[in-house]
């Protein structure tokens, strides 16, 4: 399963990422904190979501991806167990994080 | 340290064992997949600023954009880096889902052939959109 999702979630975030760079970066070239506001009120509460969408995307593939590593390079899967949940972990707390962050250019 | 020497020693030699192209791109997405995770965590903490204050935030994109002429070629750097892992997994992809393994010579070439107009482009958006963050 994690196999399959390394690939859709890859195939995703190239759509993804292509978005975030002509919205966020290539349509403007001002990097003020009342520019990055502005802009990210012109889209409210479904641009965070489809930035939130993104953030999930990233977490999965990027974590999903060192695990792949770690996994590859031990020689016993039973040593490094604890590594799944605790990714989840830190992905979890990461969408949370991520999320308070852009809220912040929405709501301040 | 020694697991680390062994791990790049048993690269070495996986690398001799097989010495094909694709083998050097599986390095390669290894290798720029750790990049990325590593930028997207301090693109994340420099995003984060936000929430000490509009002005911290302005003093962090200062920061991380100047001097320009270190962070504007990390820049070029870091859309080639992305287009490299991205055209790679998408190869990768499409040989896994469309049984194409036995054509991975032609899908290297049409990947290369695909990564020059698209750095070019994509360095030149990056260079003159992005300043930094």
């Amino acid at each position: 399963m994690p196999w399959v999702l390394q690939r859709v979630t890859g195939a995703l975030l190239a759509f993804w990422i292509a978005t975030h760079f002509i919205f966020w970066h290539f349509a403007h070239s001002e990097w003020s904190f009342a520019s990055v506001a502005a802009r990210a009120l012109t889209t409210g509460s479904s641009g965070w979501l489809w930035d939130m969408m993104l953030a999930g995307l990233c977490l999965y593939h990027g974590l999903n991806g060192v695990r792949n590593i770690v996994y590859d390079y031990s020689p016993k899967v039973s040593k490094v167990a604890w590594l799944t949940p605790a990714l989840w972990v830190v992905g979890l707390a990461g969408i949370v994080l991520i999320g308070y962050h852009l809220a912040g250019f929405r709501t301040a | 340290m020694t697991k680390v020497l062994n791990l790049l020693l048993q690269y070495y030699r996986e690398h001799l064992l097989n010495p094909h192209l694709g083998m050097k791109l599986f390095l390669l997405q290894r290798v720029t997949g750790l990049g990325i995770a590593f930028y997207l965590l301090m693109h994340i903490t420099v995003i984060g600023s936000v929430r000490s204050g509009p002005q911290a935030f302005d003093a962090m994109m200062t920061r991380v954009s100047e001097p320009a002429w270190l962070f504007k070629p990390l820049e070029a750097l870091l859309m080639a880096v992305l287009l490299i892992h991205g055209l790679n997994g998408l190869r990768i992809t499409i040989l896994d889902f469309g049984s194409l393994a036995k054509h991975h010579r032609v899908s290297i070439a049409i990947m290369a052939a695909a990564f020059v107009p698209l750095v070019a482009i994509g360095g030149y958006l990056f260079l003159t959109h992005i300043v930094s963050g």
